[in-house]
């Protein structure tokens, strides 16, 4: 038993998905309030077919956790009630934070890319 | 659209009929307001899926297989409510169902049961010395060793006295609060499995 070339550009690609998700998702929560249905069509792109949306959930729990975001049940004038997220301060300088570091990450891989 | 049930077409409700028979299944054994609270956002989430346009099978194959996700999360808000409530209900049920999320979730719920074990013996110490000095305590035995334990014999001396009750119940209400709040923010993460494997032989 041996992995295709296939399998393993599948297995490298749903691994970077998956490890840019937090931070996708922090991004995402930075422009502004959010549901988990939108959050999850703002990130289809992000996501790709291997990573199911439902693994949202757990991150957005984590982020709440850790004081990152607040979540609210909002009801709405016209549709159901829908758990809103947003980013905390604390977030907000996760989120600056992060993005600098994926600024210089990124170079740094830039350089390795032929 | 607030329920699946209110879903018009007949297939497309058994789908979700068929896919929340299963998220329900999860949750039972953790009915509580966080269950609840996982489930309307999930219910949310597929039915905004239906009406953006998305049929049903997509919009729940696209939210994922709910064992997959659900047990972990369910477990992780019970920690978390068991960490800020510190309610012994709480973080019995956490306890008990994060045990039942894998092998690491065993192995850190067991760890973190011994350890409320241990506070509870110190609990039940410090109140069994307060009733009789004799009957629990740290003593030094006549041979010079040291014993934490149940009844006292002839010629061991009480090495804490009146001090002792006071010191159990402190140990006891620190480990106890030491235990919870770590066993709240820990994060129980499974091992990841390799991608799809090919047989190619």
């Amino acid at each position: 038993m041996h992995f295709t070339m296939s399998d393993t550009l599948d297995d490298i690609e749903k691994r970077w998905r998956k490890g840019v998700l937090p931070f996708a998702v922090i991004a995402v929560l930075g422009k502004g309030p959010v549901h988990g249905y939108g959050l999850a069509l703002a990130l289809r792109d992000v996501l790709g077919a291997a990573i199911p949306e439902g693994t949202l959930y757990p991150l957005l729990n984590g982020l709440e956790r850790d004081g990152l975001a607040v979540a609210e049940w909002t009801i709405q004038e016209s549709g159901p009630a829908r758990k809103i997220y947003a980013l905390t301060p604390a977030g907000r300088d996760v989120l600056g934070e992060a993005a600098a570091r994926w600024g210089a990450f990124n170079q740094n891989l830039g350089k390795l890319i032929p | 659209m607030n329920r699946w049930t209110d879903i018009s077409d007949a297939g497309a409700r058994a789908v979700f009929a068929d896919y929340f028979a299963k998220v329900d299944r999860l949750l039972a054994p953790r009915a509580s307001e966080a269950a609840a609270d996982v489930r309307r956002e999930l219910e949310q989430h597929a039915l905004d899926a239906l009406a953006g346009g998305t049929s049903a099978p997509e919009a729940l194959e696209r939210l994922g297989a709910p064992e997959d996700f659900l047990p972990d999360l369910v477990a992780e808000k019970l920690r978390t409510r068991a960490a800020r409530s510190l309610m012994p209900g709480h973080i019995a049920r956490a306890l008990a169902i994060s045990a039942s999320t894998g092998v690491t979730g065993l192995v850190v719920s067991s760890l973190a049961g011994l350890g409320y074990a241990v506070a509870l013996l110190a609990l039940i110490m410090g109140v069994m010395h307060l009733i009789d000095p004799d009957s629990a305590g740290v003593y030094r035995m006549p041979d010079g060793q040291t014993l934490i334990g149940f009844g006292k014999s002839p010629g061991d001396v009480d090495i804490y006295g009146h001090w002792f009750s006071p010191i159990a119940f402190a140990v006891a209400a620190g480990l106890y609060l030491i235990l919870t709040l770590a066993f709240g923010w820990v994060k129980i993460r499974k091992p990841e499995g390799r991608g799809r494997q090919h047989m190619t032989d």
